[in-house]
């Protein structure tokens, strides 16, 4: 758990990281209300300068509006995880970059936090341990009221021996951080189980709404990827386009774009609705909300990353990961202090508080 | 002996934590259904442990220190 606090707390920056370590090509500055590229243009670009490729997904930017992202790889049987980045201006359709990120100090962090470079059974290892750690804060809020009953509330005993000024940080500070460990923990753990539910959905709803596709043969032509998006665009005139997949990728059937649209509100924008475009006519063929499960985990992830509040919200949440590190930290020393010298601490805690009850319940 | 009276009920426990806790999920949830000045409110809920820990701890010990 402490090392997934000290990799949480640069992560929570990695944007402003980034953008401090990593030199980025700037997209063109233009004038408000400037119209955007023609999509087919921005993949044409992309394709020109990356020979070979597919185009796995082409991806709106929530933070920045000026930069399209296209995720290409060099097949669609390629992992999409082993997918380049690559930014394209939105206005220009001219090509950026396309940054190496394996090596970023943020990537290393992101890996170390999601699944210690183990793949699933890594994420699946966390996930397990954010449960326990979940029922390590509800056992901490049952022993709290005993440990309390003689102190008042927020007591920071500075003249006492170590172990009982630690123990009083360890109660003051998990009890106030209690609910915020609790949703960060729990919507983490949620986060770990992200491929299956992905997969769930795959082969459940997405299999469903490309059924009659099924035996088709592979599409002669491509309808423009423009037209597809404006078509769903105004079948759905509240919504705007977050990302789309491509024929051939994961999240789509061999014969569709599927155009996954979002709200505009803080909320509605964290959920999804795919609509799917037959990719030869340019017909709309399908549209639904997603599931529940898949629209639970879109909404854990605000509350874990913490990043939908700007630049206050996440040093709230800098702060409270630094008060959670220091429960984890006084805990650790109370429990090894503990099981070194079970008698003697005891002995002491009881002394401190001068309630033996106190102390046989304060671990 | 103690006394009886020194001894806090539930309720007590818990009055302060129960307040820090109803901050915390209005500060969690507020920014997420609203934008702008909600993004502060949120902010500044989920700031409140954070202050309170630091006056109840660092401002001790800061004071301790001030009287050695």
């Amino acid at each position: 758990m402490l090392l997934l606090c000290v990799t949480g707390l640069p992560l929570i920056f990695h944007d402003e990281i980034d953008d401090l370590l990593h030199e980025e090509v700037r997209p063109a500055a233009v004038p408000d209300g400037t119209p955007q590229a023609s999509l087919d243009l921005a993949v044409a670009n992309v394709l020109a300068k990356f020979p070979g490729q597919v185009v796995h997904f082409f991806v709106w930017n929530r933070d920045d509006p000026n930069a399209f992202s296209l995720s290409i790889n060099r097949s669609f049987d390629a992992d999409p995880s082993t997918n380049r980045f690559v930014r394209v201006d939105a206005h220009t359709a001219a090509y950026l970059d396309a940054p190496d990120v394996t090596g970023r100090f943020t990537y290393i962090m992101l890996k170390l936090h999601t699944d210690m470079f183990a793949g699933l059974p890594g994420k699946l290892f966390l996930g397990l341990m954010g449960i326990l750690f979940c029922v390590a804060i509800i056992s901490g809020i049952v022993v709290y009221a005993p440990s309390m009953r003689k102190l008042k509330f927020g007591t920071y005993r500075q003249d006492r021996p170590r172990i009982v000024r630690w123990l009083d940080v360890h109660n003051l500070a998990g009890i106030l951080v209690v609910v915020w460990t609790l949703v960060v923990g729990f919507t983490g753990v949620i986060n770990t189980w992200a491929d299956l539910v992905i997969k769930i959905w795959q082969f459940g709803q997405l299999a469903e709404m490309t059924a009659q596709y099924k035996d088709k043969p592979p599409p002669a032509s491509y309808a423009s990827l423009d037209v597809a998006v404006e078509t769903v665009r105004r079948a759905e005139p509240d919504m705007k386009p977050a990302f789309v997949a491509f024929p051939g990728s994961i999240f789509s059937s061999r014969n569709h774009y599927a155009i996954f649209m979002r709200g505009d509100s803080p909320l509605t924008s964290r959920l999804l609705k795919p609509a799917l475009v037959d990719v030869e006519t340019g017909q709309l063929t399908d549209r639904r909300a997603l599931p529940w499960y898949v629209a639970t985990l879109l909404l854990s992830q605000p509350l874990h990353f913490g990043d939908y509040g700007g630049m206050p919200l996440k040093v709230a949440w800098a702060a409270l990961d630094l008060i959670t590190i220091a429960v984890l930290c006084t805990g650790l020393y109370l429990w090894l202090r503990r099981r070194k010298a079970r008698v003697s601490v005891e002995r002491l805690m009881a002394v401190s508080a001068q309630d033996p009850r106190f102390a046989a319940r304060s671990t | 002996m103690t006394s009886r009276s020194s001894r806090q009920s539930v309720w007590q426990i818990f009055a302060v934590p129960a307040l820090v806790a109803l901050a915390s999920v209005l500060g969690l949830v507020g920014a997420l259904v609203g934008d702008g000045i909600w993004d502060w409110l949120s902010s500044i809920c989920l700031a409140i442990p954070v202050a309170i820990f630091a006056v109840c701890v660092v401002r001790r010990k800061a004071a301790m220190i001030g009287t050695k």
